[in-house]
């Protein structure tokens, strides 16, 4: 894959998204199932030109900072784009047939928006690149989630997504930059070939914890599941797309992006198994117990990632093919799954377990029963389907194990996976096989559906039924022609009579049971969920921030502001113990006096003013003073500078105080007295200091010497600004209009409540 | 406070001193000026405007012209450091030409300019911006 590729891979989603800001639904929805079936289109050839090296594609970004951006071509890599761009084009014919999901404003663009980074995620071979597609996908995932804003459920799962995994985020971004100050580079490939050293740090401990909490949190691994079960406000493609097939395997992807760096560490394997087998047995729990369908599918998904999770810990016995064919067979039969609830609501008109189970749906609608039903099967690993190889895979994993902890991981793995065989069949038989045949009254749109609704995810589980039949060349299609050996030719049914079978049969029997035993199941006592105790944590901390605010602020402006000078002057006053005193010798009158004498008289006065527009114009003398210096010193755009500031925030000022009422006359307080002049002081002295300090790499001098030959431009701070500097000046103003826009909101709220 | 000399000077502010901003703006580069310093006059010319005419009809008059000058000064920003990239250099690699007028001399043109009226626009964007949610913060 060239770099036109990648560029097409990345860039035509991102173009189609501005494209359908200004298009209607209808073009919106055309111009996105285009632009997946491009990137499609762009992977499927390198796919088939796949070798087993890595294809690094450098491109020079700010190279004195981060060592150039670079991208890479691997399997791991395109198998994630393939995945997303194919599943994509599903997802948005679906849609497209879905109408409370695509005339919803911002769909469309957010869509397109999470294809084109989650492309790029799979394609950043710098950690500095991944951690901005990464944020890109927990973003746009928010955004989805809160699609029907207007919806309590649907902005509170918003924002507890967005704080959970934007947050793992940030861990993400701190170990990443841990490994980039020890090792010098934030390349992934480079990190990999200097594995031994980077392990041989003490410091890759805390490193990989942080960047594993980030995946943890992307995947939904126990306890920071607490965000899945909430997203599924979001609409029925939005739920399939993201936060089963695609998003939700970021975390899973970062794993494969770390494996070959620390697969050596002696962390990886305890931490890998132990959460995910923990995710897996949660989720499947509380999967078991969802009454309503999308729960039950979203606690289903935290449970298999978690089978995903723990499979990498196990990576170096099972390789490549296992984890590739789980996260395929996964990303098939869920978004499939979802899909189809997303259809079973529309046409039953509820997604209530306990009203279908009691309603015989499937004389209604066969065809989507059996759907689900073939979903249900892979879901629970049944044989005969690529689910069976999924889970099969994941079984020899966790039995190649020989030490003191082969019981209890394989207690954990059966107990996940017969947990997931309940759900699966509660999910089938549960909702489809009720004894009372159903009014249609409830679902009187029956008619209307259109037929992409089954179609759609009918196409998703081909692949099942391929994958059951030829289990084989399923895994060497997508792990690569020397992998799959021990699946030969046969179906997926067994491979060998041996301990394997036995428990896969004892999982499914012990799946039966527990579904058998569903009500009374569905009696026991609910221990607080995660989510409850998530909700329960991030109310504390607003409670906290409130009472320390009230605290901070309390007494008015003026108490205020002693506060925020009294801080400053503490956190200033310290540095000036190291502080050098420059050396400084009486040398007459000199003309800077007069500036200097401009500057006190109007702060005196400003400080004894009888009213607020006195005291401001007085403190614009001040600054007009400052102006002055800087003539004096040479810096006639530093004086401009100055000189505009002070006149736009005096009239600016002006403006404002002409609503507020006449100051009260008040007597000078000699608290705050001492408070002023200890802030003058201290910051006197601070500048003072600053004079006589050298600095040890005086770059200045060496920039202004390059404004005309390299900038060509006589104004050196000027060509600082906008040409030497520019990534700094493109940053500022990046704050300026960030805080500007921020302001004005808020200014706008204030109106409003 | 209605003041005949402000009204009559703010009268013909803004055309005058947005010419003057805008031959800051191309200075800029040799000489004392940029689009920092620009995009303070034009606020300093909106602001005084305001103040001699009232909030709400300055605010209203602008809002059109400026709503979107934020976003459309930080695209312009990024998008001015790009041009290089498709040659091979790295971001932020400004190019710089020269532009043969026939009885003017040459002209020095550069993507530097592009980025430095990206720059003005934030700073009226914002300037405009607290105007006008002045305004509807005083409303309140």
């Amino acid at each position: 894959m060239t770099g036109v590729g990648i560029a097409t891979v990345i860039g035509v989603p991102f173009i189609a998204a501005l494209a359908t800001l200004v298009l209607t639904p209808r073009w919106a929805g055309r111009v996105a199932l285009l632009a997946a079936l491009v990137v499609v289109a762009a992977a499927v050839p390198a796919w088939l030109a796949l070798t087993d090296a890595v294809q690094l594609i450098p491109l020079p970004w700010m190279s004195s900072f981060a060592g150039g951006m670079s991208f890479r071509v691997d399997r791991i890599g395109l198998f994630f784009v393939l995945l997303v761009g194919g599943i994509g084009v599903a997802v948005v014919q679906y849609s497209r047939a879905y109408v409370a999901a695509a005339e919803a404003p911002g769909f469309w663009p957010l869509l397109l928006v999470f294809m084109g980074a989650m492309g790029g995620l799979a394609l950043s071979d710098s950690l500095l690149l991944f951690f901005v597609f990464w944020e890109l996908t927990t973003l746009s995932s928010a955004l989805l989630i809160a699609l029907h804003v207007d919806e309590r459920e649907a902005r509170l799962g918003a924002l507890r997504a967005f704080i959970i995994t934007g947050g793992g985020g940030l861990c993400l971004l701190a170990g990443a930059a841990l490994i980039a100050v020890r090792t010098g580079t934030w390349s992934l490939a480079e990190l990999a070939a200097r594995a031994p050293e980077v392990i041989a740090d003490p410091l890759h401990v805390p490193a990989l914890l942080l960047m594993l909490l980030g995946a943890f949190a992307k995947s939904a691994q126990f306890p920071l599941h607490a965000w899945l079960p909430g997203a599924m406000a979001a609409p029925a493609p939005v739920s399939a797309y993201l936060h089963s097939a695609t998003m939700v395997k970021a975390g899973i992807l970062l794993l494969g992006r770390l494996f070959p760096i620390f697969a050596t560490s002696p962390l990886w394997l305890p931490v890998l198994v132990a959460v995910g087998l923990t995710t897996f047995v949660v989720g499947g729990w509380n999967a078991m117990r969802s009454n309503d369908l999308k729960q039950l599918l979203a606690h289903s998904t935290v449970s298999n990632l978690g089978m995903l999770t723990a499979m990498y810990g196990l990576y170096s016995r099972i390789g490549a093919a296992g984890e590739l064919v789980g996260i395929l067979n996964h990303a098939l039969y869920k978004s499939a799954l979802f899909l189809l609830v997303g259809w079973l609501e529309k046409a039953t008109g509820t997604r209530d377990f306990s009203l279908l189970d009691r309603e015989h749906w499937i004389r209604h609608a066969p065809f989507g029963g059996a759907l689900i039903g073939v979903g249900a099967l892979a879901m629970a690993g049944f044989p005969l389907l690529l689910g069976f190889v999924g889970k099969e895979s994941f079984l020899a994993g966790v039995l190649s194990e020989t030490g003191p902890y082969r019981w209890p991981m394989l207690a954990a793995a059966g107990l996940g996976a017969a947990f997931g065989v309940a759900a699966a069949l509660k999910l089938f038989i549960g909702t489809f096989w009720g004894t009372v045949h159903p009014a249609l009254d409830r679902a009187p749109h029956r008619h209307h559906l259109s037929p992409w609704l089954l179609a759609v995810p009918a196409v998703l589980l081909v692949p099942q039924l391929i994958g059951g039949l030829a289990p084989g060349a399923v895994v060497r299609a997508v792990a690569g022609p020397s992998t799959g050996a021990e699946w030969g030719t046969t179906p997926a049914f067994w491979h060998y009579l041996d301990g394997l079978l036995a428990v896969g049969l004892g999982i499914i029997a012990l799946g039966c049971g527990l579904f058998l035993a569903r009500d009374r199941l569905a009696r026991l006592r609910r221990g607080p969920s995660v989510q409850a105790i998530y909700d329960g944590v991030g109310a504390a901390v607003l409670g906290a921030c409130h009472r320390l605010s009230h605290a901070v602020q309390a007494g008015g402006h003026s108490r205020h502001a002693m506060i925020i000078l009294v801080a400053a002057v503490a956190a200033a006053a310290p540095g000036l113990w190291a502080a050098q005193w420059p050396q400084a010798e009486w040398s007459g009158f000199h003309p800077a006096w007069l500036a200097a004498a401009l500057v006190t008289v109007g702060a005196v006065l400003a400080a004894g003013a009888a009213d607020r527009t006195t005291a401001l114009v007085l403190m614009a003398v001040s600054g007009y003073g400052l102006a002055l210096f800087y003539v004096m010193l040479h810096a006639p755009d530093l004086a401009l500078t100055q000189a505009l500031v002070e006149t736009v925030s005096l009239i600016l000022l002006l403006l404002i105080f002409r609503r507020l009422p006449p100051m009260r006359a008040e007597r000078i307080r000699p608290p705050r007295l001492a408070v002023a002049a200890a802030v003058g002081l201290v910051f006197a002295l601070v500048t003072w200091t600053a004079a006589g300090s050298q600095p040890r790499d005086p770059s200045g001098a060496r920039q202004a010497a390059l404004a005309k030959p390299a900038g060509h431009g006589a104004n050196a701070v000027n060509v600082i600004l906008v040409d030497i500097r520019g990534a700094d000046t493109l940053g500022e103003i990046a704050v300026l209009g960030t805080a500007a826009l921020a302001a004005i909101v808020l200014l706008r709220r204030r109106r409003e409540t | 406070m209605r003041s005949l000399i402000l009204l009559v000077v703010a009268q013909g502010i803004l055309p005058v001193t947005t010419v003057f901003a805008v031959y800051l703006l191309l200075r800029g580069h040799n000489e004392p000026g940029g689009g920092f310093i620009a995009g303070l006059v034009t606020v300093g010319a909106i602001v005084l405007r305001g103040l001699a005419f009232g909030e709400r009809e300055t605010s209203d008059r602008l809002n059109g012209l400026l709503r979107h000058a934020i976003p459309l000064g930080l695209a312009l920003a990024m998008v001015s450091a790009a041009p290089a990239v498709l040659w091979g250099g790295a971001y932020f690699t400004h190019i710089h030409g020269s532009l043969a007028l026939p009885g003017f001399g040459p002209l020095a043109l550069s993507t530097t300019l592009l980025f430095d009226i990206g720059v003005y626009l934030v700073v009226v964007g914002t300037g405009s911006g607290f105007l006008a949610a002045f305004v509807r913060g005083a409303e309140s």
